[in-house]
């Protein structure tokens, strides 16, 4: 049998006709698409991107130095080091702690929900 | 039919950015590829090939960022189709329309006296493919309706290639004498 370069002979090229020829028709369905897009999976949770983790980031940095200092000042009150009680500013010790429980959380909680959908 | 460029380009926004409007251009574009494939393996059974036909384009969604040579994608999609046919076949024993894919060797003789190589005088091509088994029935369908290599359709079936060959020497001699009568 001779065939050509790809391996198809003659024959396969009149039964390659034949049945695209014979073939019945693909039946349609107009909605076959909605049909399939409908039965995806919901979307996957958004993930942070590099901006949002930075910021994050520099917040827990900040947050974590306001609650360092802080925390140097209340000692050394505690020990009557310190020069004045205005050194001591509670709200800000406790909003400090605020921002870093709050950047924390938003930088883990999309991981644990993408790590145990 | 999507040229490469726009394929490429559908393809990256699934994977970027989970866009579906783009992933339903990819649906519509292969879906009577897809379909029609199926409906060779499953003689027509048309809600069958629906529901199959819709698994398929899920699984391909759920793993299009793990497809690798997106140039082949539709290559891709018919073996997801046919696994997913293969899959279905073996959920459901009775049905009888898989025989052992190991059936044909290449070592095997050809002429081993099987009713799989008597020619066809049914003169109605679509019934001669639908006396085929269904793997040979993928093979031709990719090779004479698709314009499938060789090397791609043992690429989809998971078939070696001198299966492949095998299925379409059967399959020639059994449609060749058909050639006549339909003039081609």
């Amino acid at each position: 049998m001779k065939t050509d370069r790809h391996g198809i002979s003659d024959t396969d090229r009149r039964i390659a006709d034949m049945v695209r020829g014979e073939a019945s028709p693909v039946p349609r369905d107009e909605w076959f698409v909605n049909k399939t897009l409908n039965r995806l999976p919901p979307r996957c949770e958004r993930i942070l991107g590099l901006p949002e983790i930075i910021a994050a980031g520099v917040v827990l940095v900040i947050s974590g130095t306001v609650m360092a200092v802080e925390t140097r000042h209340l000692l050394q009150l505690a020990e009557s080091t310190s020069d004045s009680v205005a050194d001591l500013n509670p709200l800000m010790l406790l909003a400090a702690a605020a921002c870093a429980l709050c950047a924390a959380l938003y930088l883990a909680i999309p991981v644990l929900k993408n790590a145990n959908p | 039919m999507l040229t490469k460029v726009q394929e490429l380009k559908l393809i990256a926004l699934c994977v970027a950015a989970d866009d579906r409007r783009a992933f339903g251009q990819l649906v519509e574009a292969y879906a009577d590829d897809v379909r029609r494939l199926l409906l060779s393996l499953t003689k027509s059974d048309v809600a069958l090939v629906d529901d199959l036909a819709q698994e398929t384009f899920i699984k391909a969604y759920l793993a299009i960022r793990s497809l690798e040579g997106i140039t082949r994608f539709r290559t891709w999609l018919m073996r997801i189709a046919y696994h997913e046919f293969i899959s279905h076949t073996r959920r459901n024993r009775s049905d009888k329309t898989i025989v052992d894919i190991a059936d044909c060797d290449v070592d095997m003789p050809d002429d081993d006296g099987d009713d799989d190589d008597r020619p066809v005088t049914d003169a109605n091509v679509a019934d001669a493919l639908m006396q085929l088994p269904a793997p040979q029935r993928a093979v031709t369908q990719l090779f004479y309706f698709d314009g499938f290599s060789v090397a791609r359709i043992s690429t989809v079936t998971g078939l070696p290639s001198g299966t492949v060959r095998c299925y379409l020497t059967r399959a020639r001699k059994r449609l060749a004498n058909l050639l006549d009568k339909h003039r081609y």
